[in-house]
C-alpha cells in the first residue's frame, strides 16, 4: 500500500519535479480533508500540491490549495509567491511581476521572490535580463549552488560556454562530491574544445560513480581524440601512456556493460560496439 | 518530404514525455524521400557537444545497417508559444545540412500537439538562414506532407493514452543502456 504522505514527503526532500505523481496522490488527500491530519506537514503538502497543480494545469486544485494557505497564513510572502506563480501559469506575467516586486520592496533578501523574478524574465523571453537578475542575486547568495546551476543553464541557452563553465566551477566548489556536476562541467569543457580538462573531469565522474556509462563514453571520446592528435608539449598534459590506459579502461568497461546478456537492445548494442571499435 | 505516422508520432511522444523542458532528435529517410522514422536524442544539456557527437555517429551506424539516412532534425521548445528554431538547433541542423543539402528542421508546434492540426513547423535552409517553410502540410506547399492525413488525430489519442512514457532517447540510454533509443520497438 502506497503511503501518499510519505511519497509526497520524499518528493519534497529530493525536489524532483514529478507534478503528475504529486497531483494524483495529493488531490484525494486535499479533497477529502485527510490532509489536515498531517498537522504541520499539511501546509507543506498544500504548497507542494499547489505548485504541482499549476504544473499540470489543474487550476481549480491550485486555487483550492492557495486559498487554504492564505486563510491559514494571511499576508504571508510565501503565499503571495504562490499567487504570483498562479498568475504566471495563466499567462498574466506582468501582474505576477508586480507581486514579486512588492515582496522584494518589503524585503529585498526574499529568496523565493528573487528566484521567481529571474524565471519570470526568462518566461517573458528576456534572457539577458534574467541573467542580470540572477547574477545580482548570486552576488549576495553566493553559496546557493542551485542558483549557480540555473545561471549556468541560462548562459548555455545563449551559447556562452565560458561563463557557464565558471558557474559550474562555483557549483563544484560547493558540491565537490556530486558526480553529475563534474559530468556537466566535463561536457561544457569538451564543447569548449578543452579536451584535456574534460578528460580529467570525466575521470572524476567515473571515480565517484563506478561504471558510469556516460562518464565512460566521455573518457573514451576524449582519450581517443587526444591520442589521434599531436602529443601535447604541456607538462601538465596527460601522458600518452596514461591516455592509452584510460582508453583501454573505458573500452573494457563499456564492452563488458553492453556485452552482459539482456543488457541492451540489439540495435543499441550493435551501434555502441561499432562506435567503440571505430574511435 | 512525406512523414509516415511513426515519424510524426515519435517526436510528439518525446516532447510530451518532457513537457517542462526542450527535446531534440533527428529524422531518418529511406532511399526515396520518405521520412520513415525519428530518433529522439536529448532532453537536457542540448547545448553540449560530446554526447551529441557520440549519438550522431551511432545514428549514422544504425542508418548504414538499415538502409536509411539522416534527413532532418527536430526540436520542441520549452515555452509553449515558442516556435523559433533555437540557436543550438540552428547549429546542429546546419551541421546536418552541411553533409546533406536536402536536410530540413522541424520545430514542434506545442499548441497543436493534442489536436487535429499538424504539430510540425518545418524550416528550410535558404540563402544562408533557416527559414520557415510557409504553408507546409497544405496544398499550397507540397514540400512537406503527411502520408496519413489523420496522423494528428491518431497521435493525439495515443498521447492521451500515455504512449509517451514508452519513448526512449539517448539521454535515457546513457542512464540505463536497456533503453531502446535507436529502434524504439514499442513504436514499431
Amino acid at each position: 500500500m502506497v503511503n501518499p504522505a510519505k511519497v509526497l514527503q520524499d518528493l519534497r526532500a529530493s525536489a524532483e519535479r514529478k507534478p503528475d505523481v504529486v497531483v494524483s496522490l495529493g488531490k484525494p488527500l486535499i479533497e477529502s480533508g485527510a490532509v489536515l491530519k498531517l498537522d504541520a506537514d499539511a501546509w507543506l503538502v498544500y504548497e507542494q500540491v499547489a505548485i504541482a497543480a499549476l504544473d499540470v494545469g489543474d487550476d481549480g486544485l491550485a486555487y483550492k490549495c492557495i486559498n487554504a494557505l492564505e486563510t491559514k497564513f494571511p499576508g504571508s510572502a510565501r503565499v503571495r509567491r504562490l499567487q504570483g506563480m498562479q498568475l504566471e501559469a495563466v499567462g498574466k506575467l506582468a501582474e505576477a511581476g508586480q507581486i514579486y516586486k512588492a515582496i522584494l520592496e518589503e524585503d529585498e533578501t526574499n529568496v523565493l521572490a528573487s528566484k521567481r523574478q529571474v524565471m519570470l524574465l526568462r518566461a517573458m523571453g528576456l534572457p539577458s535580463d534574467a541573467i542580470a537578475a540572477l547574477v545580482k542575486y548570486l552576488d549576495i547568495n553566493y553559496t546557493d549552488f542551485e542558483g549557480w546551476l540555473q545561471l549556468a543553464d541560462l548562459y548555455l541557452e545563449e551559447l556562452m560556454y565560458s561563463q557557464a563553465a565558471f558557474c559550474m566551477e562555483e557549483v563544484l566548489m560547493l558540491q565537490p562530491q556530486n558526480h553529475i556536476f563534474h559530468l556537466k562541467y566535463a561536457e561544457i569543457l569538451y564543447t569548449q574544445d578543452n579536451i584535456q580538462l574534460a578528460l580529467k573531469q570525466y575521470c572524476r565522474v567515473v571515480e565517484l560513480c563506478k561504471d558510469h556509462v556516460r562518464g565512460l563514453y566521455g573518457i573514451k571520446l576524449c582519450a581517443s581524440r587526444l591520442l589521434k592528435a599531436t602529443p601535447s608539449k604541456d607538462a601538465a598534459a596527460t601522458s600518452q601512456e596514461d591516455l592509452e590506459a584510460m582508453d583501454l579502461l573505458a573500452t573494457e568497461r563499456l564492452v563488458v556493460l553492453y556485452g552482459a546478456p539482456g543488457a541492451a537492445a540489439e540495435s543499441s548494442k550493435v551501434a555502441a560496439t561499432k562506435w567503440i571499435e571505430t574511435q | 518530404m512525406k512523414f509516415t505516422h511513426k515519424a510524426y508520432l515519435k517526436p510528439l511522444a518525446h516532447a510530451t514525455k518532457y513537457p517542462t523542458g526542450s527535446v531534440n532528435g533527428v529524422f531518418l529517410a529511406d532511399s526515396s524521400s520518405n521520412v520513415v522514422d525519428a530518433v529522439p536524442l536529448f532532453h537536457f544539456w542540448s547545448a553540449l557537444t560530446p554526447m551529441l557527437e557520440v549519438a550522431m555517429t551511432q545514428v549514422e551506424l544504425y542508418c548504414k545497417a538499415n538502409g536509411l539516412r539522416i534527413i532532418g532534425y527536430y526540436e520542441a521548445n520549452e515555452r509553449l508559444e515558442d516556435e523559433a528554431l533555437s540557436l543550438v538547433s540552428q547549429k546542429i541542423a546546419s551541421q546536418i545540412h552541411h553533409t546533406n543539402p536536402e536536410a530540413f528542421a522541424v520545430v514542434i508546434k506545442n499548441r497543436n500537439i493534442n489536436s487535429d492540426s499538424v504539430a510540425f513547423l518545418p524550416y528550410q535552409f535558404k540563402e544562408g538562414q533557416w527559414r520557415v517553410s510557409k504553408d507546409a502540410f497544405s496544398e499550397k506547399n507540397a514540400a512537406f506532407s503527411l502520408e496519413n492525413s489523420s496522423s494528428p488525430t491518431v497521435a493525439a489519442k495515443a498521447l492521451q493514452g500515455g504512449v509517451s512514457s514508452k519513448i526512449a532517447d539517448f539521454d535515457n540510454h546513457l542512464e540505463d543502456i536497456k533503453a531502446d533509443w535507436l529502434a524504439n520497438k514499442a513504436f514499431a
